[in-house]
């Protein structure tokens, strides 16, 4: 080999080598201007900034000058930049809005690079005054606030020293207070607002202003010690209070500022404010860290509360049923109350009678097996986190997870992320509480255990900001426009999740027919100067929310469904209608003046509020944003047994006016039909087998004439519908009762052992009846001569063994023979020498239907405690029932129909199918930059409006914007309403205009 | 010939390796064929008195002795024996050459057995487990690392490629890095008791995770299982008071949790998986780095470098009425410097447990404290961070005032003498040395360096 393949061969060797390792070099990526961008906020104050061509080539400089003022001082030209808190950088960016294309602002075109502004080490929270002369970041690692002179765009030497690291900085909106949360220990500290002069020589460029005089720095810090690790917190927008959120605690403290936004309230602890006043439930009552109730035990102490998912009274939030043993009465007589009476073991129990008590399995109790179960040295009765004597866990349970708070524009709605929820929770801020968002929806859902909107089953909330749309229809007539109108509100809030998308829950709508004292306020008034809006006759508007209407809790024991279809039957009958109310199956007995009262309530009534002249209506909505015009809807099949089709032909031929279809749909046949059918329908092939949960809205509307009318208007929740199929059989086996571990006692006469199912959730019941699906037989095999009877000879009539159960205890069921009725059935117990271990059998309900979903399960409403069965989750709520006799109606998770009694018996196993089918796509909108869409990590959003005006010498104003948005009374300002996200870890900032349903751009 | 390190970062070597290892076989055949002189390899063994590129820490109880792998990233030494771990002399802060052990190259991670008599190293050249014996050296204990009989110098017959290290048993799979080192009891139908130190492997490589059980030491009586839980496994943590494995991996967006069965005769039988913890719902390459649990279990940390954060876990009963299952509730993601690697709890003297964080490329430690979710330090660095430890000794961190220090191997810092360790001659990477006494001036500085 010579010397020229030698170096041949070594080049391609280092080729090798350097082609193998080039893999691993990283991705040259462009430095970004942003860098760990994880806050934002908008000035919207008296500082304009524009950029200035000063090149041919188009470069822009920023320049700096006061925003225009009408001739009474007042503003009518707002800042249309936001300031960014870097917090790897250690600056403070700005990115200007208002302009065809966002961007970022170099402050000062002669340093090299993007030119931001220095504060405190490790930024992670901005703000800025309602003046917006000054803003404010949170710098982690210094334990300080920088001032930051908005109108010099730089920072102040000196900075406001805080007792530890703060976590977020808040400004009240008028401006006398700025607030910091910091964490050890866990306070928010409270410093008087700091005022910035207007530096001479306006306009310039920022580089050529010194910083003007600033007044308050130096003063003085008070602070209100917290009671829990804080998370996050909020300044109401009109009120000087702020809302606070903890680590270990559920619930939120409301903190007054000073003791005019105390307003005689007295503070948790000591005399004036700023002072905790208050704290608000984020969880079910027996486990939110709050006496509720007001009988000064909290929690596992409280006697009417038997596990986290309870309530300390019977109006409390909590998610187990309120019965005899939680109800704080002594029912037995026996002068011991709920959980101090031995025979009380659950809050669901019907009676504290010791006679009527359930068979709790008395060595299951954590808390009364005399062990300390948690290691923390207490046992029983003697740990505090034991829901009494009969707890069922030692371990203190934390129900939280909470992660970031939020208000609207108003302070009308809280809104609390929870991440272990996977949901929002809202608050009511007229009355300060936790709504338990499932059941009062429009559509209740009374079988979810959660308390809030969910996001999913995945995506983690992230970061949340309120919002209330507005709109506004004027009253048409001649010199009514700016005092009359019909106002449309819809309440909600932006959320980000970790699956890079970001939700809107509606929280509900508000229609207000609205007569101002004053001029309609505009839409600028509206987002950006709050005091005057809730100052103003526009105020009355928000009136209704205070006590969020659930209808069906108004109307008591029945829903609005079930009045709807009693309704159209009293509707229809031409009897009286007390007469009807018996006569229609789907009244359920309802008394006339029940139905009244009833029927009173669904027209929504409750929802209304008037103030003066002005009334409006609350419609609660409490779901994630649909996307998708389509609504839900079902699809129907059935399978009818030959038995059925030959009991039908019979009648026929027996009954010469008899309808003559046989099929799925004769009315022959009972079957499941909408509450919107009538039974006059020869035939129900076409017919709509079910109604779906339907969100249920008072809306208002305003005619030509000025007038307002309402009306209710009816909608398929799609966001509740489910996607599934429901099974709906005669006599059809219990889900789960087909099994192969049952034996016969081989003691006792009549006593079958079901192995290890639980007749509880599977909802066995007296009545029922046990099939013995194996044939007779011997260990050793064989079948002696005394065990023949029990064979099924033609070996098709597996039924030949069907037994009545007649009681259900633990894991035995007592049994008995049927009576023969024309059909045949074997005429002996079963016994153990006939039958062995291992017996195939199945359990199905005796004349009635059994209605089972597919995800939605068995809605049984019993559950399993220590062995004894009680009711379960949603069962003093609505008709929760696995099962519906002919001629009844059904409610169920999300689905209802009437069972049509038809004319024919129907045979067991006759079978429906109702396919339900969700039409829902979640309002969303993509994070995920072009840059890394992987890499989603958003830690605020922002919605804002932004106002603009035309301003001279600005060319590239954005002439897409509308300049004269119809419900603006002020000429000339463009309303640009921006969602914007940070995005820390990918260095870019999402911006999307929602009103203009723009593409989203991303500024890095 | 050598290439730049400074860019790349210790255990993503697999497709480096890989293409080595060819390349490797590619350049002997051409210098076969060739005789042209291109002979891989000549270079000596490793110094022991150096480091070259450290990874994987770990601290005697008595915190008297570090133990530093010292894994020949840049393939400077011949791959069998390029790597060392260095034992250090704490007091002094010297590297005790004689003392300290050979081992195949591109080492991870170490861990001691509960009684600190071994010393298990991962490496990834020829995907073994080095069984080092910590040896007492001038009556200190744990101041030498050996093989049996022998000392540091020759430790072969402490390698295990295959459990038991016999032709016909199963191998230790591909690119071993993390691991967990747990010692377990159990008691045999006689009634004598088996001790067995239990390791878990994590493998950068494939999709395996490993559990491999040593009864009384005797490599001879090991056992291995390997089960196919989560791409790119990385570090392992066992969660306290339990045998439940928590797996971070590079190539995926969860944690898998698992746990080894050990029957009565302390053999490893079945590796059982329990369940995914999802990180991240839009990620599903997060590149998880560090793992860690509070001292009792109940919060669980990970960091992950897509994104660059802390994802703080919330571990609680899943039927919160009954007091049984554990769920883990997403409670914070903190953002973090550019490329965490590591993640560790350390309870310091005034009793609060903080979070101390290298970040690769930021060349600082963040200090966190989880609890309250914020940024409380940050310690400043000369270059690429990886695996930190700190004192936990009886007489250490306990007040303030006693001795208390943190150690942070510093994978690719040149020599004071060198811009790069492409140039230097006196090895590569260090590791920097922390105080942690609260009580000091230089609470949460670097008070010296290793090298």
């Amino acid at each position: 080999m010579n010397q020229r393949t030698s170096s041949v061969l070594a080049a391609a060797c280092a080729t090798a080598i350097f082609g193998a390792l080039g893999c691993d070099e990283p991705t040259v990526e462009l430095p970004a201007s942003l860098d760990g961008p994880v806050a934002m906020a908008l000035p919207q104050g008296q500082v304009c900034l524009d950029l200035v061509e000063i090149t041919d080539d188009g470069l822009l400089e920023p320049q700096i000058r006061e925003c225009a003022r009408a001739d009474d001082g007042s503003a009518v030209e707002r800042s249309g930049f936001a300031v960014i808190a870097n917090t790897q950088s250690n600056r403070l960016g700005v990115m200007a809005l208002d302009y065809r294309t966002i961007q970022l602002v170099d402050l000062d075109q002669a340093s090299p690079g993007v030119t931001n502004v220095l504060v405190g080490r490790h930024p992670v929270s901005v703000a800025t005054s309602p003046t917006g002369e000054v803003a404010y970041t949170a710098n982690q690692l210094d334990a300080t606030l920088s001032v930051v002179d908005l109108w010099s765009m730089s920072a102040l030497e000196d900075t406001i020293e805080l007792p530890s690291a703060p976590i977020k900085v808040a400004v009240r909106p008028d401006n006398a207070q700025v607030v910091a949360g910091v964490v050890s220990p866990s306070q928010l500290v409270i410093h008087p607002g700091v005022t910035c002069e207007k530096p001479a020589g306006l306009p310039a460029p920022p580089r050529e202003l010194e910083p003007g005089a600033c007044a308050g720095v130096d003063s003085e810090l008070a602070a209100v010690e917290l009671d829990g690790v804080l998370k996050d917190f909020v300044v109401d927008p009109t009120r000087g209070l702020v809302y606070a959120i903890y680590n270990d605690r559920a619930y939120v403290s409301v903190v007054a500022l000073d003791d005019e936004a105390r307003a005689g309230e007295a503070c948790l602890a000591g005399d004036s404010a700023p002072c905790e006043i208050e704290r608000i439930s984020l969880a079910y009552g027996c486990s939110d860290g709050i006496d509720n109730d007001g009988d000064g035990l909290v929690d596992a102490a409280d006697k009417q509360c038997y596990g986290p998912f309870g309530a300390e009274s019977a109006d409390g939030i909590g998610r187990r049923v309120i019965g005899a043993c939680a109800d704080g009465l002594d029912n037995d007589g026996d002068g011991l109350v709920d959980r101090d009476d031995e025979s009380c073991r659950d809050s669901g129990q019907v009676s504290e009678d010791a006679a009527d008590v359930p068979a709790f399995d008395e060595d299951v109790s954590a808390c009364a097996d005399g062990a300390d179960n948690d290691g923390d040295g207490l046992a029983d009765d003697a740990d505090p986190d034991c829901y009494g004597p009969f707890g069922r866990t030692e371990r203190a349970q934390s129900l939280r997870g909470y992660g970031a708070i939020a208000t609207d524009e108003l302070g009308v709605m809280l809104y609390v992320t929870q991440t272990s929820g996977r949901q929002v929770l809202i608050i009511d801020l007229a009355s300060r509480t936790l709504i338990d968002a499932p059941r009062s929806a429009s559509s209740p859902e009374p079988f979810t255990d959660t308390l809030g909107v969910a996001l999913g089953s995945t995506p983690v909330p992230t970061a949340i900001s309120g919002r209330i749309e507005r709109s506004v229809q004027r009253d048409p007539r001649p010199g009514y426009a700016l005092k009359h109108g019909l106002m449309t509100y819809q309440l909600g809030a932006y959320v980000t999740a970790d699956n890079g998308l970001v939700y809107f829950v509606d929280a509900g709508n508000i229609y207000c027919d609205l007569w101002s004292t004053t001029d309609l306020n505009s839409k600028e008034t509206f987002y950006l100067e709050p005091g005057v809006v809730m100052a103003s006759s526009e105020a009355s508007c928000f009136s209704t929310i205070s006590a969020p209407v659930n209808v069906e809790a108004a109307a008591g024991v029945f829903n609005c469904g079930e009045i709807d279809r009693c309704s159209r039957c009293v509707t229809s009958s031409e009897k009286s209608q007390e007469e009807a109310l018996e006569d229609c199956t789907a009244c359920n007995n309802i008394t006339a003046e029940e139905y009244g009262a009833s029927a009173t309530a669904c027209q929504l009534d409750e929802r209304r509020a008037s103030l003066g002249l002005s009334s409006s209506v609350f419609n609660p909505i409490f779901a994630v944003r649909d996307n998708n015009a389509s609504q839900s809807g079902i699809r129907s099949s059935c399978d009818q047994p030959e038995e059925m089709i030959a009991r039908m032909q019979e009648y026929i031929a027996e009954n010469s006016s008899a309808p003559k279809s046989i099929g799925c749909g004769s009315p022959l046949q009972p079957q499941p039909v909408s509450s919107y059918v009538t039974s006059s329908t020869d035939d129900y092939s076409d017919a709509v087998r079910a109604d779906l949960s339907e969100r249920r809205e008072l809306f208002l509307f305003m005619e030509g004439d000025g007038s307002v009318g309402s009306e209710v208007d009816l909608a398929p929740d799609d966001y509740r519908a489910v996607s599934q199929d429901w099974s709906v059989v005669y006599e059809g086996v219990l889900p789960g009762t087909r099994r192969s571990d049952g034996f016969v006692d081989a003691e006792r006469e009549g006593v079958f052992d079901i192995g290890t199912l639980d007749p509880c959730v599977s909802d066995v019941r007296v009545g029922d009846l046990l099939i013995i699906r194996s044939e007779p037989g011997t260990e050793s095999g064989g079948v002696s001569s005394e065990c023949e009877g029990f064979a099924d000879a033609t070996g098709e009539n597996v039924a030949l063994r069907t037994f009545r159960i007649t009681s259900v205890a633990g894991s035995e069921l007592g049994i008995e023979l049927m009576s023969a009725d024309g059909e045949e059935f074997v005429t002996e117990l079963p016994t153990r020498a006939c039958f062995p271990r291992g017996l195939d059998y199945e359990i199905r309900a005796a004349e009635s239907w059994i209605v089972y979903g597919s995800e939605s399960g068995l809605a049984s409403g019993k559950r399993l405690v220590d062995g004894a069965c009680v009711p379960g989750n949603g069962a003093n709520f609505m008709n929760a029932n696995s099962r519906v006799a002919t001629g009844e109606d059904f409610v169920g998770p999300g689905i209802s129909f009437s069972m049509y009694p038809g004319l024919v018996e129907p045979v067991r196993g006759l079978e429906y199918t109702i396919a339900v089918s969700r039409e829902f796509a979640i309002a969303s909108n993509t994070l995920g930059s072009p840059f890394s869409t992987s890499n989603v990590n958003t830690s605020q959003v922002l919605h804002a409006d932004l106002f603009l005006y035309s301003v001279a010498g600005i060319e590239s104003y954005n002439e897409n914007l509308s300049t004269n948005e119809e419900n603006n009374p002020v000429p000339g300002a463009a309303v640009l309403d921006l969602l914007l996200a940070t995005d820390p870890s990918d260095n870019t900032i999402f911006v999307q205009s929602i009103s203009k349903d723009s593409r989203a751009s991303f500024v890095r | 010939m050598r290439h730049h390190v400074a860019s790349r970062r210790p255990g993503e070597l697999i497709d480096i390796k890989r293409a080595r290892v060819v390349c490797g076989a590619l350049v002997c055949v051409l210098a076969w064929v060739s005789t042209s002189g291109c002979t891989p390899y000549q270079e000596p063994v490793p110094r022991r008195d150096r480091l070259n590129f450290p990874i994987g820490l770990a601290l005697h109880p008595t915190g008297d002795f570090l133990y530093v792998v010292n894994s020949n990233f840049d393939s400077r030494y011949s791959p069998d024996n390029g790597g060392t771990v260095a034992v250090v002399d704490t007091s002094t802060l010297e590297i005790q050459a004689e003392q300290s052990a050979f081992i195949p190259s591109y080492g991870g991670y170490v861990a001691l057995n509960e009684d600190a008599s071994k010393a298990y190293v991962t490496a990834r050249r020829g995907d073994v487990v080095v069984a080092l014996d910590v040896k007492a050296n001038d009556g200190r204990e744990g101041g030498a690392l050996g093989c049996g009989g022998s000392d540091g110098a020759d430790v072969s017959a402490c390698v295990l490629s295959r459990v038991p290290d016999t032709s016909d048993a199963p191998s230790i799979p591909g690119d071993p890095f993390g691991i967990d080192v747990t010692t377990v009891t159990r008691t045999q139908a006689n009634g004598n008791q088996v001790r067995a130190d239990l390791l878990s492997l994590t493998h950068l490589s494939g999709e395996s995770v490993t559990s491999i059980s040593i009864p009384d030491k005797d490599l001879s009586a090991a056992s291995l299982q390997s089960a196919p839980l989560i791409a790119g496994s990385n570090r392992v943590v066992r969660r306290p008071g339990t045998l439940e494995m928590y797996v971070a991996g590079r190539g995926t967006n969860r944690i898998a949790v698992f746990v080894p069965y050990v029957n009565s005769g302390g053999e490893v039988e079945a590796i059982f998986a329990r369940r995914n913890i999802v990180l991240n719902n839009v990620t599903s390459n997060i590149d998880a780095r560090g793992i860690a649990f509070s001292e009792d279990g109940e919060n669980l940390y990970v960091t992950t470098r897509r994104p660059d954060a802390l994802h703080v876990f919330r571990l609680d009963d899943l039927d919160v009425e009954n007091g049984v299952g554990t769920r883990h509730d997403l409670e914070r993601v903190i953002q973090l410097g550019d490329q965490p690697s590591d993640v560790v709890v350390h309870r310091g003297a005034d009793g609060k447990e903080l979070l101390f964080i290298p970040c690769y490329d930021d060349r600082s430690i963040q200090v966190v404290d989880p609890n309250a979710g914020v940024l409380i330090a940050e310690i400043e660095l000369d270059e690429s961070p990886y695996q930190f430890v700190a004192d936990a000794g009886e007489t250490r961190c306990g007040a303030p005032g006693e001795l208390c220090r943190g150690y942070v191997s510093l994978f690719a810092d040149a020599s004071e003498l060198s811009t790069s360790c492409d140039d230097s001659t006196q090895g590569c990477g260090s590791v920097a040395v922390i105080e942690l006494d609260p009580s000091s001036p230089r609470y949460l500085q670097v008070i010296s360096k290793i090298r």
